[in-house]
């Protein structure tokens, strides 16, 4: 399975810790101080429901502060290819998404993300298709890119995506655990 | 699996558009490999709809000092433009018509290619923002497969063809324009009679001449609907008007015939593009469009010269094969028409059916409108509108000019059901088409040459008259507000009632953010007539603007006046007398809030402007044509190499072919397909005058075209395909030295 755009959401403890007016204001300080991605615009969608309420436009990947699915998070979506094999890009793609959570937790005093809980998605329905048999590849490259990101800690992953939608996968960790943590794991 | 789209997606693409994305994709292979010239291939891409986008030149301000942004590419896409900087695509949607395969495989494109935004342009389009140039290929394929192009969507070319989003259903239309619209989008959609433009034309189609839905009188043409009795029968046909347009100096449309019959409406559009492409203005692009040629020529010189064009076109079955199709764009109802009767409403019902529904001229149907806050939707919601349209309509949606979405046919009975659906979609908003339903262009969000930011002082305005609407008189709610970033009027607003748009004013070191205050246009009748200017405050104190206004109209409007009548009696003295504290800009440090603009936290600046792509890059068109054959060149040789000597040897022979007519074309516009003529023609005009002549190979170039012709071949050996190929590219070499130095030769007047 050919994928690279690969969408990771965290959420976040209390939805309401950051504003899009705060996240814009962080986010534009995160495109002159990013040196290893080239980070472009921030974009106001708050007039949007359940929408990217915040968007950090960059090119290797996008980054939002997203009320999809009416929670509140910090959704990761790459554009450009990932290096390595799927599980490799999945791991790549969780690494992302938590270094700029754990960003946004030092530039936000009240923003705390929740690391028992994480929404994968493929977004790109050539290389994965919302089917059988692209969940038959997905689902093991993404759990061996989860058992990474648990380590020890057990983990539950359910297949989501209605039809028409993208091909996605809901995990939810047995236990609370912090994005520095999850970090430290990936990085081990 | 399909390893690509191309292939998954196969024959549902019309073989014609198929072929043209191919073309476009080899285009921007060659950009890459720097072998397309940046103005060329800019005009190129814009052409197919693909668009420059804010700090696409690799320069932001990031509230202190301006930034270098670190593209990877240092490939550029146009003059100034970094070939990673993320673009806009537009996407034609004519007449605003949308199915719901459509609607599904936008938002699935927006999810993928872009940013889970779908945002409806005020001028029917769908944009799609911060996509970068290589995926524009496949995306324009997953769009083609369901009829979708983006092709002239944006550059000197004809744009969308608009039309009121009641067409059919309308109380008050004469008839429904959809088919006309449809058929004159059909046939300028790459005619080669509209590839030569100084500038882009824009058409719109309204059923009549006193709502405001078409727009004629803004547009370069105008077609507006009305009927006559001929001898006992009813005949069709549209008062045409040309020469209208906004931007920074609006014009009036004028009438250019009355009554002018509806199997007369493509060739005369043909005939004002050739006129347009032959005589407007191409070097200085502030006075490019249509409008000022009329003004140059005066309409009755105008008139006169289109008319004289007309009576020499080669006829074409294509200006009168629809008329016996119209009813092709018929629509029905998915659902019975039942009235609604009794049924629970639920809350927020009666408002939201008062504002935004419209009665159908066909009993027990209605028009309900989506009202879309700045024209967004998600991918989310834009694919469950589509199921909502697969359960109550058959397929009837349009986009509107005022940034929402229409689902007509919708069984006055379905009402309440459809609001509980909407409202669980968050698109249940009321006040569409009042005062609340703000319209602006992307402005500085996403636009090069935006100012100010229209689309946050729109998304402030809108919050703050949403919380205010129930208490508003009537009169108030029958207000429009437009907005637009800089002065070149995309979002109308010459002809909204409260007109804004961005300017910039200097106080200290400091530039702040304002909007340009035009008063009193006129929406109906067609865009009827154009505000006037009253002068700038900042824009923080625009919300202030509009509050004043508002309750001074009511406090001292004169019985049953309108606000048109209002501001035009209260003259531009005591408008600016009655705004002018609002003008004053405090002290830095006493606030410096009015230093940034709305939705942006940043210190405003204009530092971040570039130039813009709306006006496109003038391009010959015989530059077009010329780089097609070398695509096509390209193509011999590539059959060449996988052993296809035939087809390589054809494919070479045509590429010669279509550049000797490219040439042709530039003294002998309707020179014939066939190449008997082309070859004859070629070798009369440039042959046998030398202008075809190498100063050291003297016609050996031309001769390769003209031996091939007479050429029977019996067996295409590899030699033989070999040899042909080479020729072909020298060959297109020698069309565009021959092409440079026919223009830099000086001719006599």
């Amino acid at each position: 399975m050919d994928l690279h755009r690969i969408n990771v959401k965290f959420f976040l403890e209390n939805p309401d810790s950051i504003s899009g007016e705060d996240a814009f204001r962080i986010f534009n300080t995160w495109i002159p101080l990013t040196t290893d991605e080239t980070l472009i615009d921030v974009a106001d969608y708050s007039h949007v429901p359940e929408g990217p309420v915040t968007l950090l436009v960059g090119h290797q990947a996008n980054y939002s502060i997203d009320d999809g699915g009416g929670q509140r998070g910090l959704l990761y979506a790459r554009k450009q290819a990932l290096a390595g094999d799927l599980t490799q890009r999945f791991q790549a793609a969780l690494t992302a998404t938590l270094k700029a959570c754990h960003r946004l937790e030092k530039d936000a005093d009240r923003v705390r993300f929740r690391g028992d809980k994480v929404v994968v998605v493929a977004n790109d329905r050539l290389q994965s298709p919302n089917s059988d048999a692209a969940w038959e590849i997905f689902a093991p490259a993404c759990t061996a890119a989860l058992k990474k990101l648990y380590g020890a800690a057990s983990f539950t992953m359910q297949r989501s995506g209605a039809s028409g939608e993208r091909l996605s996968a809901h995990i939810v960790a047995d236990k609370p655990v912090a994005v520095e943590t999850l970090l430290q794991n990936l990085a081990a | 699996m399909s390893a690509n789209w191309k292939q998954e997606l196969g024959d549902s693409i019309a073989a014609d558009l198929g072929r043209e994305i191919d073309q476009f994709e080899g285009q921007i292979d060659l950009r890459k490999q720097d072998k397309i010239e940046e103005r060329l291939f800019a005009e190129t891409r814009l052409r197919r709809g693909v668009y420059g986008q804010r700090y696409d030149n690799g320069k932001r301000f990031d509230g202190i000092q301006t930034q270098t942004l670190d593209f990877p590419e240092a490939e550029t896409k146009g003059p100034d433009t970094m070939w990673d900087a993320p673009g806009m695509v537009r996407i034609k949607i004519p007449f605003g018509g949308l199915n719901a395969d459509q609607m599904d495989v936008l938002a699935d494109l927006a999810e993928e290619y872009s940013d889970a935004i779908s945002h409806i342009t005020t001028r029917q389009d769908v944009q799609l923002h911060y996509v970068h140039i290589d995926d524009t290929p496949d995306l324009m394929r997953r769009l083609a497969a369901v009829g979708i192009t983006t092709r002239e969507a944006c550059g000197n070319s004809v744009r969308n063809v608009t039309a009121c989003p009641l067409s059919g259903v309308c109380r008050t239309e004469s008839f429904d324009v959809t088919p006309y619209a449809h058929a004159l989008m059909q046939f300028l959609l790459g005619h080669p009679d509209a590839q030569d433009f100084g500038r882009k034309f824009k058409i719109a189609f309204s059923g009549c001449a006193h709502e405001a839905c078409g727009l004629a009188n803004m547009h370069d043409m105008g077609a507006v609907a009305v009927e006559r009795q001929v001898d006992g029968k009813t005949q069709r046909g549209f008062t045409l008007y040309v020469g209208g347009g906004l931007g920074a100096v609006p014009h009036e449309a004028k009438i250019y015939e009355d009554f002018l019959p509806e199997e007369e409406l493509l060739p005369t559009a043909q005939a004002i593009c050739r006129v347009f492409a032959r005589l407007g203005e191409k070097r200085n692009r502030a006075r490019a469009r249509v409008k000022f040629l009329i003004a140059k020529l005066g309409i009755e010189e105008f008139r006169r010269l289109i008319q004289e064009e007309r009576q020499i076109l080669p006829e074409d079955p294509a200006w009168t094969a629809f008329l016996a199709d119209l009813h092709s764009h018929d629509e029905s109802p998915l659902r019975p028409a039942l009235s609604l009767n009794g049924q629970e409403r639920p809350e927020g019902f009666d408002e939201w059916q008062t504002t935004n529904v419209y009665p159908q001229r066909q009993q027990g149907y209605v028009v309900a409108t989506i009202a879309l806050p700045l024209g967004d939707l998600t991918s989310d919601q834009l694919r469950a509108l589509a199921t909502l349209c697969r359960r109550y309509v058959k397929d009837t949606v349009r986009a509107t000019v005022e940034q929402n979405i229409v689902l007509r046919w919708v069984s006055e009975a379905d009402l309440p059901a459809l609001y509980s659906e909407l409202q669980e979609l968050g698109l249940h908003q009321s006040g569409a088409g009042t005062i609340v339903d703000v319209t602006a262009c992307p402005g500085t969000d996403t636009c090069k040459l935006g100012i100010s930011s229209s689309r946050g002082l729109a998304a402030e305005l809108r919050t703050r008259l949403a919380a205010q609407s129930m208490q508003f008189d009537q009169s108030i709610k029958d207000l429009r507000i437009k907005i637009s970033g800089c002065f070149n009027s995309c979002g109308q607003h010459h002809v909204a009632d409260l007109g804004f748009y961005g300017i910039s004013r200097k106080a200290g070191d400091y530039n702040v953010p304002h909007f340009q205050v035009v008063l009193g246009g006129q929406w109906s009748e067609n865009a009827g007539s154009f505000g006037l200017p009253m002068g700038a405050v900042p824009s923080k104190q625009v919300p202030a603007v509009v509050e004043r206004l508002t309750s001074n109209y009511i406090a001292e409007r004169e019985k049953d006046e309108s606000f048109q009548a209002y501001i035009r009696r209260l003259g531009k003295r005591d408008v600016k007398a009655m705004l002018d504290d609002l003008t004053k800009i405090p002290d830095h440090d006493e606030d410096a809030s009015f230093y940034t603009d709305w939705g942006d936290t940043r210190e405003f600046t204009t530092g971040d402007m570039g130039k813009g792509e709306c006006a496109g890059e003038v391009v010959p068109l015989v530059n077009f044509e010329l780089s097609a054959c070398e695509q096509e060149a390209l193509e011999a040789q590539v059959q060449f190499d996988e052993g296809h000597f035939e087809q390589a040897y054809k494919t070479a022979y045509s590429a010669m072919l279509h550049a000797a007519k490219a040439l042709v074309k530039t003294q002998f516009l309707d020179v014939p397909e066939d190449p008997d003529t082309i070859v004859a023609e070629f070798r009369t005009r440039f042959y046998d005058t030398e202008l075809f002549w190498d100063p050291y190979a003297h016609g050996k170039f031309a001769n390769y075209l003209l031996r091939t012709h007479e050429t029977q071949v019996e067996t295409y050996t590899q030699d033989l395909a070999r040899s042909l190929t080479e020729e072909a590219s020298l060959f297109i070499e020698a069309a565009y030295r021959c092409f440079n130095q026919m223009s830099t030769t000086p001719t006599a007047s």
